[in-house]
């Protein structure tokens, strides 16, 4: 955002979400945050912690700016909005998601959508590169295209250069740069100068957790009642795996390889084949 | 006359496999929906890659060839399959889940207000709908996904799980020049630069590999992997951490944005086994792991695991094999 003097303040929103815990026992029933009574079943969608690293970083890099979380779910979701505050989100918002319960990938990204037009002052929309629940990837390109805003997926790397944003994203085989005019939407890689997002403390949680975060209502957003063109259906549960790993954890590194052979060997397999 | 698009991707001057995997897909659902097929192929000099494309079985293909396009810009591609959608008006718009194409489609299909089958792990076509599957949760549920096929569909689908069409030398397509369509708002999106390893070695066709991960901790240390390769008679594989650290080139890179291998032996070492590197690599006939983690996801798939330090169990199984 420009002001008179031509300075440029960032205005970064970074788009979080609630999904079941990675640890937490997955029931085909109950896959959303808002299905759970347990809060610990609930974390922040770990794709999003790279985006979060990415935007404190620009942010610090510049020297100034703000960062602010946008996350639509039920208060199953407090937890994630108040962990990205923890980790240095200046502020957050929550869109209440409770009652309407939406999660079709398209009217979610309508929704995010209108929440950046309500906002109103950005420059840059950042995104992790997928959910770890649904995992379609389709959030950062279906909101830029609702908003008319340049893109770029997968970004490992970026530089901001005069109310344009130089990054670098991952392609098969390597990397690809590009140049986006701001306001931009970008999806932050898993690899790259955000693999590592920061931890953050108890004391800062805590802290977090006395922040006040708005609650907006989706009713309040004016987005239009289209239905999505392609439906979920039935959570299918894959067939359990018949045979367990073999762990073998007990003995010196001799001892170790020794098992390890001698059970390739009951099972009729030979590592030795190609020498 | 029904008709499905397929977008053909193009890199290091090719066909991507897996938009003949797709191709796979296509040659099944167009003979259910009796559907002639259309073939997209935009790039800059791609004359005889548009010809190859005819060999799939495609009836029409367009060549956007322009020099605009020697760089990606997937805004530019946007807006020119968008131009081409609404002429052609095709049935069913299908591209690989590839990074390309998981960046394109849903762009595409938000153009026509539409919702998508995205990274589907099986697509078919019913009476009058449009069926496929969906991995959550990092394939440990599935979903299925359907839609009216009386409207326009937009899909992408998963690497590794159909075979790659072959072309069939009788065959040949009519090559349609397509003017591509830029507007000046599309400059907001630039292509700089582009860099791409070079490809030395072939890990696809090794019987066995050992692959190191971020475990192995650092370049010098990686070469007990390369002498442990050596000796076993295998070739080295990586995970992108690895590769990312630059400690291997990215050719041994296995994953989502490296290989798919399906070896005989699988040795992981040091590999924590996210996601993006378990699809590349999950189908291997035996799976050994060596980490230190037994908590570490790589178990869940792996046969076999020692837990114990890579350098010392390594040397270890060199001596003992």
């Amino acid at each position: 955002m420009k002001t008179k003097d031509g300075y440029l303040t960032l205005n970064i929103l970074i788009f979080v979400k609630a999904t079941i815990d990675r640890n937490a026992p997955l029931d085909p029933d109950e896959i959303f945050p808002g299905d759970r009574d347990d809060k610990s079943d609930v974390m922040t969608n770990n794709y999003d912690k790279h985006a979060i690293e990415a935007a404190l970083r620009i942010v610090e890099e510049k020297g100034e700016g703000k960062v602010t979380a946008v996350c639509l779910g039920s208060d199953m979701a407090d937890k994630v909005v108040k962990e990205a505050i923890a980790m240095g989100c200046h502020g957050a918002i929550r869109i209440e998601n409770s009652e309407a319960e939406i999660t079709h990938f398209f009217s979610v990204a309508k929704i995010l959508a209108a929440s950046a037009k309500k906002i109103g002052e950005y420059d840059l929309l950042i995104f992790g590169m997928q959910s770890y629940d649904y995992g379609t990837a389709t959030m950062a390109p279906m909101v830029a295209e609702f908003l008319d805003l340049p893109l770029a997926c997968f970004v490992e790397k970026v530089s901001l250069n005069e109310g344009k944003i130089t990054v670098e994203k991952v392609i098969e085989g390597g990397t690809r740069t590009m140049e986006l005019q701001m306001p931009a939407v970008l999806s932050i890689a898993s690899t790259g100068d955000y693999e590592e997002p920061r931890y953050t403390s108890v004391r800062r949680i805590m802290k977090a957790s006395k922040t006040d975060v708005p609650v907006w209502e989706i009713s309040d957003l004016g987005i239009d009642d289209d239905e999505p063109s392609v439906e979920f259906d039935d959570i299918e549960v894959p067939p359990a795996r018949t045979e367990k790993c073999v762990v073998i954890d007990e003995g010196d590194p001799n001892e170790l390889v020794g098992k390890l052979l001698d059970t390739l060997k009951e099972k009729g397999l030979n590592l030795g084949a190609f020498k | 006359m029904t008709k499905i698009l397929v977008i053909f991707e193009v890199a290091k001057g090719k066909i991507v496999g897996l938009t003949k995997e797709c191709l796979t897909v296509v040659k099944s659902l167009s003979s259910t929906m009796k559907a002639d097929v259309e073939g997209v192929i935009l790039g800059s000099g791609i004359g005889d890659l548009a010809v190859e494309a005819g060999k799939f079985g495609v009836k029409k293909v367009f060549k956007v060839d322009d020099p605009q396009f020697s760089g990606v810009n997937i805004l530019y591609h946007t807006r020119t399959i968008e131009a081409l959608i609404k002429e052609s008006n095709p049935t069913l718009v299908i591209a690989g889940a590839t990074l390309y194409g998981q960046e394109l489609m849903p762009r595409l299909a938000a153009r026509f207000n539409k919702a998508m089958f995205a990274s589907m792990k099986s697509f078919s076509v019913d009476d009058d709908e449009f069926e496929g599957i969906h991995p959550l949760f990092e394939e440990k549920l599935f979903v299925k996904m359907e839609a009216d096929i009386d409207q326009m569909n937009f899909t992408t689908i998963l690497g590794g799980n159909n075979p790659e069409a072959e072309p069939n030398e009788s065959l040949s397509a009519e090559v349609v020049d397509f003017i591509p369509v830029i507007q000046d708002s599309d400059k907001r999106e630039v292509f700089v630069e582009e860099k791409i390893a070079k490809v030395s070695v072939d890990i696809t066709k090794a019987k066995l590999l050992v692959s190191g991960g971020r475990g192995v901790g650092s370049q010098e240390k990686f070469v007990v992997v390369f002498d442990s390769a050596k000796a076993l008679g295998g070739e080295v594989g990586a995970s992108r951490a690895a590769v990312d650290a630059g400690w291997v080139p990215y050719d041994h890179e296995i994953g989502q944005t490296g290989k798919t291998v399906t070896p005989d032996f699988y040795i992981a070492c040091g590999i924590s086994g996210a996601i993006q590197h378990l699809v590349g690599m999950r189908n291997s006939k035996t799976i050994i792991a060596i980490n230190t983690d037994e908590e570490a996801p790589i178990l869940e798939v792996a046969h076999f695991a020692i837990i114990g330090d890579l350098h010392e169990v390594l040397p270890e199984l060199v001596k003992q094999v």
